[in-house]
């Protein structure tokens, strides 16, 4: 269609703001981007690299990126070691790591899991409750809650450690799970709580004018399309809880340690194999990113389907 | 029928009767404050209160000391230094991520290759567990056959020591902390930025500003809010750093990396004087808190000047 001389004239002026770089520049940006993806993600594919290389070859030098690729530092995690002889004690407390290490892996998933879930059932009805109730204080809520950020773990550790200590709690998985639940609680209140804060108050009493009762309201109507916010903060929880290291640093015995103390145990050893290493550090943060990049992907979708028309 | 139904809308709806009743939403948050006040509050009241006394592991009796933990704490060499490292820690570690992650995000806000492929992979360091990136970078920053020390020969410092020595100790554990954290503060900055409203920087460049201009007058300012939150919680995290440096050097050749909390870890369990290992935690915590609410109020001010 014929455009008059005002339109073209508006017609230009949003075309040039919507116009890609100049060559120069993408390249400028490309380049500064490969570099921070050097810088950034090139150590995590070399820890990758390294898992699949044997001891011999990480120890040459220079360091090749394809000199081999062997799948026996993943077999010996999971295989104590196979047919290797044990000769030296270096040898035995390596074995005793590796298969400390597997447990710890069992370990750091049970704690995590059972820590989000109870968390969730108690927390999300608290969330519904915090989201709803007409308070003037909401403010100093929220300050309440930044302020436990400002004190440093050990100190609330350190008291729980001498306290688990005479309850006969220390070091037993059930002590553990109480103090995860610490880590994933406020997270999982606090961003459900957000996630209903979203949702008008119009579908309960839409909900409850059709004659459902207040729990049936919540459980049918408000809590399915909260779910994009219940899921986000079951996400958040689980990677914090799966990645905490001081709880289990100090309150944890060897049966019960996460992978982030049995890894930090790993280094005690001189000569040890790297390669082993490099495979459990990699089974310890794979599912975490795992669950980030398939949480991504459903958030996304979520999001769009339950979209509420105001 | 339909009477009803409009009879019931026009009265105060009962359903805000009962949550105004403060019945059910109270109920549904009891149970969750129990916990953690059980869990949180209880042992750090106690933890306070073990401060004021002489408290040691296997001690025959415990007495109650007043301030003389802090006096003594405070006026410690040991301590003193640990402030100083903390305190460059914190400084050296926000600026360069700072810097660093507004760059990165600007450049990631275009719609070139590299900037959708990092879109989606710059958050892989915050997804590790800080331990464990700390001694996976370790392995790399080895000197005897570290991959970054191999690249580095090329310079002629393949032998550079990085935590191994109390000089390039703290370079290191910070070097470390950015390679963590920075992707935290790109994904702040970069929300940030892909919310900015357009209109005012259109309407300044019709009116002829300079694209300097616009940046430093326009853009800064509205993005101001959103990079302080960025900087508050890392300023936060930073001062009571603990997991990243213990990974890399435990405190450091010496006390070359003890930081706070690094340094009252030790007062706990190597010196067995938890009292003073907690006072040193306490006045991390006071620290924390009279800073923090500096930066928040700072913060606020921020989000007043563009209008909230």
């Amino acid at each position: 269609m014929k455009h008059t001389r005002e339109e073209l004239k508006i017609i230009r002026s949003i075309k040039r703001s919507m116009q890609p770089l100049s060559v120069g520049k993408r390249i400028l940006v490309n380049l500064g981007l490969f570099v921070a993806f050097l810088f950034f993600i090139g150590p995590i594919l070399w820890i990758v690299l390294m898992s699949f290389k044997t001891q011999s070859q990480i120890t040459s030098w220079p360091p090749s990126i394809f000199s081999s690729f062997t799948l026996e530092n993943y077999a010996s995690i999971f295989s104590r070691l196979g047919g290797a002889a044990v000769e030296t004690t270096k040898d035995m407390l390596m074995q005793k790591k590796v298969e400390k290490f597997v447990q710890a892996l069992i370990n750091t998933a049970f704690l995590s899991v059972s820590s989000v879930a109870i968390s969730l059932v108690v927390g999300v009805p608290a969330a519904y409750g915090l989201s709803r109730f007409k308070t003037k204080s909401k403010e100093s809520l929220a300050m309440m809650f930044m302020s436990f950020r400002f004190v440093p773990e050990l100190m609330t550790i350190i008291p729980l450690y001498l306290i688990y200590q005479k309850v006969g709690l220390y070091g037993t998985t059930f002590g553990l799970v109480w103090v995860y639940i610490l880590i994933s609680l406020p997270m999982i209140i606090w961003i459900s709580r957000i996630g209903f804060d979203e949702l008008p108050y119009d579908l309960e009493q839409a909900a409850l004018l059709d004659g459902y009762g207040k729990a049936k309201a919540f459980f049918k109507i408000v809590l399915p399309l909260a779910k994009p916010g219940i899921a986000a903060s079951v996400v958040l929880s689980f990677i914090y809880a799966w990645n905490n290291f001081l709880f289990g640093f100090i309150l944890s015995s060897s049966d019960n340690q996460p992978v982030t103390v049995a890894i930090l145990g790993f280094y005690d050893i001189t000569g040890l194999n790297y390669g082993r290493i490099s495979a459990a550090i990699v089974l310890a943060i794979l599912p975490a990113i795992i669950v980030s990049q398939v949480a991504c992907k459903h958030l996304v979708s979520g999001l769009s389907m339950g979209a509420v028309k105001r | 029928m339909i009477i009803d139904k409009l009879r019931r809308q026009a009265a105060p709806s009962d359903v805000e009767q009962a949550v105004n009743r403060r019945e059910k939403p109270y109920m549904l948050i009891i149970y969750p404050s129990l916990i953690v006040t059980i869990l949180f509050m209880l042992p750090f009241l106690w933890g306070i209160y073990l401060t004021f006394t002489d408290f040691r592991l296997g001690a025959a009796q415990t007495n109650f000391n007043w301030f003389e933990n802090y006096w003594s704490v405070m006026t410690s060499s040991n301590f003193l230094r640990a402030a100083w490292r903390t305190t460059q820690f914190t400084l050296i570690t926000i600026s360069i991520e700072l810097g660093l992650a507004f760059a990165l995000s600007i450049m990631m806000n275009t719609e070139t290759i590299m900037a959708k492929v990092m879109r989606r992979i710059i958050s892989f360091p915050l997804m590790i567990a800080p331990i464990l990136a700390t001694l996976a970078l370790k392995l790399m920053l080895n000197n005897k056959f570290g991959v970054v020390n191999y690249l580095l020969s090329f310079f002629g410092k393949e032998d550079f020591p990085w935590g191994a020595s109390p000089d390039t100790s703290m370079f290191t554990v910070i070097l470390v902390d950015v390679w963590i954290f920075t992707p935290f503060m790109v994904l702040i900055i970069l929300a940030g930025l892909r919310s900015l409203p357009k209109d005012p920087m259109e309407a300044a460049s019709v009116d002829g500003a300079s694209k300097n201009n616009i940046l430093f007058r326009i853009t800064m300012p509205i993005l101001m809010p959103t990079i302080l939150v960025a900087v508050i919680f890392r300023f936060i995290d930073c001062i009571k750093a603990f997991d990243v440096i213990w990974g890399m050097t435990a405190g450091g050749p010496g006390d070359s990396t003890t930081v706070f909390s690094i340094f009252g870890y030790v007062l706990s369990f190597s010196s067995m004087d938890i009292a003073k290992g907690n006072t040193v935690l306490v006045i991390v915590w006071l620290i924390n808190m009279f800073l923090g609410t500096k930066l928040i109020k700072f913060w606020q001010a921020s989000k007043d000047r563009i209008g909230g």
